[in-house]
């Protein structure tokens, strides 16, 4: 895969949308002033076991790079002794705090350098980041993304762990919007028709809707009635998605444990928030994905197999 | 046995009167909702304290053929209409899911 590929995959699937540069970014940086000595620059590598500094003047702005290649020219030229400024880069490629993951990863493939200095408004240095840096971001992400099957090692590797299929289409379409609970399961129960309009077998309309509705509870309990509920049916397949805005699921790992919700004691009282909703889906469904965060987005994703009966 | 066998054997209120031909094949007592989802049978009979509207939707999912609201509970209006849109029996009982469960148990819905 290209790193163009990729990086169209990552818009694709919104995986690190939050991340910009500034969460990116390593802020313990080190930097030096363009009078200061190259010998002082060889001896900060050295010490902090990093392969180039930042020069800032004397308000912070971003003015240079030394690299460990200028200190090993210098070096040879016997000028350990002279300034900062007389052997620093200018011309530096930076970053701005606001930078999207994606220009961050197509700054790495274009120029080829190890590290890249983090600006904000008025070139004033706010960090750095380096290769180590982005995939510690990388990981960090996933945490907040839970793949129940085998597509766990294929999603780290190709980030492909939703269907492609709803971008364009899809064969079923409910906007969830419920004030209370008093339309909850209205899609489900919609969904549950057209899947046996379409005449997929009894149980496993039952499986996708029971799951549809679990979901759909969730988006009415916990993200305000406001969400998306969408079916592509076809192939002796049913790959159900169900989306809302947030506030999303902090810790997707404890949400799965069968009796764990967040639910109010009155939702409680209506038999709703038993801490039974994803480990429910998890059982019935073949295949399900859920990439969620503490204030994101939430989306469920969940595949049926006909065939399976 | 049918909805109709169960009214008749159990002398509870009718609240709604709906299917009374569809089967009967099971029992099922509970009050947490994804618990019944996840676990009733399709034409199971439900004793259940809930009477708010999602029981009907819960009911409609499984494929519930007749529910037993216990202990004296009533359902608000809005749910006997659904109900019956859906041709769904509702029945009210003064005993609790326990009796309830029982008296089904003893009709031979197992």
């Amino acid at each position: 895969m290209s790193l163009e590929q990729n990086v169209e995959a990552l818009r694709y699937l919104g995986l690190f949308t939050s991340l910009d540069a500034s969460s990116v970014m390593s802020t313990g940086v080190h930097a030096l002033h363009p009078e200061d000595r190259v010998a002082a620059a060889r001896t900060l590598m050295r010490e902090k076991s990093i392969s180039g500094v930042p020069i800032v003047d004397a308000n912070f702005r971003l003015v240079g790079i030394i690299s460990v290649s200028k200190i090993i020219e210098a070096l040879a030229d016997g000028r350990l002794a002279d300034s900062v400024d007389s052997v620093m880069t200018r011309e530096v490629i930076s970053l701005h705090a606001h930078d999207t993951f994606e220009t961050i990863l197509s700054c790495f493939q274009r120029f080829k350098f190890g590290r890249f200095p983090v600006v904000e408004e008025g070139g004033k240095l706010v960090g750095m980041i380096t290769d180590t840096d982005v995939l510690s971001a990388i990981i960090r992400s996933f945490y907040s993304v839970y793949v129940h099957d085998q597509r766990r090692t294929v999603t780290i590797g190709s980030f492909s762990a939703l269907s492609k299929e709803f971008e364009n289409s899809a064969d079923f379409a409910y906007d969830i919007s419920s004030t209370g609970l008093e339309n909850a399961g209205e899609g489900s129960a919609r969904l549950k028709a057209f899947l046996q309009s379409k005449g997929f077998g009894e149980s496993v309309v039952r499986r996708a809707s029971v799951c549809a509705y679990e979901a759909e509870i969730n988006v009415c309990i916990h993200a305000g009635g406001k969400g998306s509920l969408r079916a592509i049916a076809r192939d002796g397949e049913i790959i159900v998605r169900v989306e809302d805005e947030g506030p999303g699921i902090e810790n997707i790992d404890l949400a799965m444990k069968e009796g764990w919700s967040t639910a109010t004691d009155a939702i409680r009282e209506l038999g709703f928030g038993a801490g039974m909703g994803l480990p429910n889906i998890r059982r019935f469904s073949d295949h399900l994905v859920i990439i969620s965060g503490k204030d994101k987005a939430t989306k469920v994703e969940m595949i049926f197999l006909a065939d399976k009966e | 046995m049918t909805v109709h066998d169960v009214i008749e054997s159990l002398g509870a209120e009718v609240a709604v009167d709906g299917d009374r031909t569809r089967l009967v094949t099971s029992g099922y007592a509970c009050d947490l909702l994804s618990e019944v989802i996840a676990k009733a049978a399709p034409g199971s009979a439900w004793a259940t304290i809930q009477t708010h509207i999602n029981v009907v939707a819960v009911a409609a999912m499984v494929g519930i053929s007749i529910v037993v609201v216990c202990e004296g509970r009533t359902c608000e209006s809005d749910v006997v209409v659904r109900a019956a849109q859906e041709h769904l029996t509702i029945l009210y009982s003064r005993d609790s899911a326990y009796i309830v469960s029982g008296k089904l148990y003893t009709l031979g819905l197992r």
